[in-house]
């Protein structure tokens, strides 16, 4: 597109004065870093653990890390009050409110439900879900990463929390997209499609929360042990 | 490879162009304007004419040479047709909207009523243009104010005013998008 004009065309952007350089040129430098960073990153890592456990062994001579797993405690369920059920009372409504607003969203579009335009085309909506979800469950792979390959065992309790909450996370975020998307049945593509480091973000994405929801999968039925045996001090399996 | 020439000098602001534009790409009526921005561009309009200061400026795709909008697309949905338009496959699309946060030009657009909303913007009408035709906006303009042809050649028969004017030539976006100023 080539224009003749007497006048500065700089209006025409969409509010930002225009580079010399395409936008394509200014972002290419981050994204073909990608995959050595993904690369180095495992590298850094799996040194860092060979190093730490190394250290550990050397240490062991005098005493060793503190390795304590929490017992399961006879944890007492909390006696339901007036607020507490006031307050699941008013979450459950918000989740009907969403709940209806997502079926709405089947029927009469994105605009309708969500106040998204041209203008804002990712609003709040894309804020909270993906950012929020996503948040979450990284804290699911940090602990898990500070546990079993940095060995930090005083973090071991929190271990199973944490990768529950990732679980959930991913679970939102993923909820959230399928609506979010305008053809959620083209999800699967991406990861299919390696044509930029974009895409191989996404994919990887994606393989991230299979991970996570298999983990957080496993911390359910873990949980889901009969009561009798947990009663009894059986030790829990590790997983 | 095609471009659209647009000559800001000599428009007279009658939208025929976008009249043109609407009937040969097929599309359907206007929608509310909570959903769409001022410059009246929209999933049902692919061109618009601006006016500022009395002068008209047609805005429209710039069919740039290097597209931040299909660099962006995760499933290359977006891409550069060897027509030179940039061209949109819903069937690829997930409707993530992400071409729409790159565009420095706000072009790409969203069918924000629809259920299954896909995203829309002027594609230069290359199926026209594979049958030898033009645009259908370049065909229409009375004044030739906004004309097509290959790239190249636009470029050399203009050059006079492209880069020989005392104004200073003002190429934005390397040389995807180029404005001269005219005297």
């Amino acid at each position: 597109m080539i224009y003749i004009s007497h006048i500065d065309l700089d209006f025409l952007t969409y509010g930002q004065k225009l580079s010399r350089e395409p936008l394509p040129r200014l972002t290419a430098p981050a994204m073909e870093a990608v995959p050595y960073t993904f690369v180095g990153m495992g590298i850094f890592m799996t040194g860092l653990h060979w190093i730490i456990r190394r250290r550990m062994k050397a240490g062991e001579g005098d005493g060793g890390a503190s390795h304590s797993v929490t017992k399961a405690g006879n944890l007492k369920e909390a006696a339901m009050t007036t607020r507490v059920r006031n307050v699941k009372l008013g979450l459950w409504g918000i989740t009907g409110l969403g709940g209806a607003v997502a079926i709405m969203r089947l029927f009469f579009g994105l605009g309708a439900t969500t106040n998204l335009s041209d203008g804002t085309p990712w609003g709040l909506w894309i804020g909270f879900d993906v950012m929020g979800g996503v948040a979450l469950a990284a804290g699911g792979f940090v602990i898990t990463a500070t546990v079993y390959i940095f060995r930090r065992e005083e973090f071991h309790p929190i271990v199973r929390p944490a990768v529950l909450t990732a679980f959930l996370g991913y679970i939102a975020v993923i909820i959230g997209l399928l609506f979010d998307l305008g053809l959620p049945w083209n999800i699967w593509r991406p990861m299919v499609k390696r044509l930029n480091p974009r895409a191989q973000i996404r994919s990887d994405d994606g393989l991230h929360s299979t991970g996570g929801i298999w983990a957080g999968g496993n911390v359910r039925c873990d949980g889901a042990e009969p009561r009798n045996r947990r009663d009894a001090g059986a030790s829990r399996p590790r997983w | 490879m095609k471009a659209i020439l647009t000559d800001v000098t000599h428009c007279i602001g009658c939208r025929q162009c976008v009249m043109a534009c609407k009937k040969a790409n097929e599309l359907e009526d206007e929608l509310p304007r909570r959903w769409v921005l001022e410059d009246g561009l929209s999933a049902h309009n692919w061109t618009a004419v601006l006016e500022t200061d009395g002068v008209f400026v047609r805005k429209q795709c710039r069919h740039c040479l290097e597209p931040a909008c299909a660099s962006v697309c995760p499933v290359a949905a977006l891409h550069k047709h060897e027509s030179g338009a940039v061209i949109y496959d819903s069937n690829k699309c997930t409707g993530c909207r992400y071409c729409m946060m790159s565009c420095a030009f706000g072009i790409p657009r969203y069918k924000w009523e629809s259920r299954v909303p896909t995203v829309a913007k002027c594609v230069l009408c290359y199926k026209r243009i594979e049958q030898g035709l033009q645009p259908a906006c370049t065909s229409t303009c009375p004044v030739k104010a906004t004309i097509s042809g290959e790239r190249a050649d636009l470029l050399k028969r203009h050059a006079s005013a492209l880069l020989c004017t005392p104004i200073a030539t003002s190429t934005r976006y390397g040389a995807n998008t180029m404005w001269a100023g005219r005297r």
